[in-house]
């Protein structure tokens, strides 16, 4: 992937009301692709559960892509 | 730490914006439910409402389009501060007169806000007084400007004050209306008054304004429902026309469609919603009391059930009520109910902030002597209404035994 102005975000949902999101860091997705499945963030080692991953604008724009995308990571 | 706080730093912290700080915070969410489907009635609402952003637009009004546009289509989350912190969906609305969804809001709002009058009128008749309804009518030009409302809603005033020149005890509400899909201007007047013959109101009329149509009847209604009747108008949609109703949103903008006179004028004071006018009990037997207003404008209280009647007199003591009632000091004398149980918990929160405020203005360095004092009266208060407190709970528990 060509460096971006700005990484891919991704948080664990939370589980309660109480607890916020939890910020897992910035990543890319691999080989070119321009948004995460299931199984790029289980290679990255993310334990199952919900993921909200925020788009970078440059790839939004030019892939006509929404902000936000929510990812599940199975068992 | 506050919500926004911890949103704006956590926002902060991860290098988004606080926008997309609460969009990442509906959409991790588990707990909230999805938003429902876009239906065809949706469709046709939002195509309606574009029409009328577009004549708000072109009216100069692009605010009131925006909120007209986006009425109850957006919201705020309100997370409560107990141990669940349970969420809610709150939507916020356009509040525009003319919006289908928030006429009946604001239809209910004059409701709260005129009805205690009425309770009063029905509860202090006064002879020879009766509610009448008045209609007014302005001729139909084909057009509807501010300046012709504002015009229209002096000459009603002037009218009103010319036919009750001289007495004494009247009040009128006066809400303007047009035709269903026309520009026909008109108003409907609820007054509280003695006897007018048409023939001279119908004079008074041509003369102030120059229009001809006129009349009155007595109202068959007694009480808030003669309101409701008249205050329907309020929530009808005048017209199904979005052209037309954009239009009369820019003839409205800056002028008022519900005005009060006399007795009904300000009535609830600065309490808009009428929503502090109920003081807290009666002193015997812990009723809620209604805060009514004498002939001549005082606050006074009865309680039926036990005969008492409670009045404030001199500015000082009327201007100490409502400061009271609006801080909610105010306790019933009863010694043994749980209403006053209630009523001292309140009294002791309520002495809480007043001194966490005075704490708060002590100095860091240079005590003041006077905050110094203060406090310490509120704590003496504090502990006489504790001791109250635990009294009549031990009262209370031993009253099964009896």
């Amino acid at each position: 992937m060509e460096i971006l102005k700005e990484a891919y975000k991704v948080w664990k949902n939370p589980q309660t009301a109480q607890e916020p999101p939890q910020f897992m860091g910035e990543f890319y997705p691999p080989c070119d692709q321009v948004t995460f499945i299931h199984d790029d963030l289980k290679t990255l080692g993310f334990p199952p559960g919900d993921y909200t991953v925020r788009i970078p604008g440059e790839v939004r724009e030019r892939y006509a892509l929404p902000k936000w995308q929510t990812v599940r990571v199975g068992e | 730490m506050n919500v926004l706080g911890s949103f704006a730093s956590e926002a902060q912290a991860w290098g988004i914006s606080m926008g997309d700080r609460f969009e990442l915070e509906t959409l991790c969410r588990p707990s909230l439910k999805p938003l429902e489907k876009f239906s065809d009635e949706d469709h046709a609402d939002f195509k309606f409402r574009s029409h009328v952003a577009e004549v708000l637009v072109f009216g100069g009004l692009s605010g009131k389009a925006a909120r007209y546009l986006d009425c109850a289509r957006k919201g705020i989350v309100l997370r409560c501060q107990g141990d669940e912190q349970h969420e809610f969906l709150s939507p916020m609305y356009c509040d525009l007169r003319f919006c289908p969804r928030c006429a009946p809001r604001r239809f209910a709002r004059l409701y709260a806000k005129h009805s205690s009058v009425l309770d009063h009128i029905h509860r202090n008749p006064i002879r020879g007084f009766r509610l009448r309804g008045i209609t007014l009518t302005s001729r139909n030009t084909g057009q509807l400007t501010t300046e012709q409302i504002k015009k229209f809603n002096k000459d009603v005033k002037k009218t009103l004050r010319l036919l009750m020149k001289g007495v004494k005890g009247w009040g009128a509400i006066w809400v303007n209306e047009v035709g269903f899909n026309n520009t026909n201007l008109h108003t409907h007047v609820l007054i509280y008054c003695p006897y007018i013959g048409k023939e001279k109101l119908k004079a008074i009329w041509r003369k102030v304004s120059g229009h001809v149509v006129a009349g009155i009847r007595q109202s068959q209604l007694f009480g808030p429902k003669a309101l409701l009747y008249m205050l329907k108008y309020v929530s009808k949609p005048p017209s199904d026309d979005p052209e037309m109703v954009g239009r009369l949103e820019v003839a409205f903008h800056g002028t008022r469609r519900v005005h009060a006179l006399g007795l009904f004028y300000d009535f609830a004071g600065g309490d808009e919603d009428n929503l502090q006018s109920e003081w807290k009990n009666c002193p015997l037997c812990a009723d809620g009391l209604a805060i009514l207003a004498s002939k001549r404008g005082k606050p006074y209280c009865v309680c039926n059930s036990c005969g008492i009647q409670l009045f404030f007199r001199g500015k000082t003591g009327i201007s100490r009520l409502l400061h009271m009632v609006r801080r909610e000091i105010l306790i019933p004398g009863k010694a043994d109910g749980t209403d006053y149980g209630i009523a001292l918990f309140d009294r002791l929160q309520h002495l809480k902030s007043q001194k966490e405020e005075l704490e708060g203005k002590r100095g860091l360095i240079f005590r003041d002597s006077d905050v110094e004092n203060a406090i310490e009266i509120v704590d003496s208060e504090i502990e006489t209404v504790q001791g109250e407190l635990a009294k009549t709970a031990r009262t209370k528990q031993r009253e099964p035994n009896k």
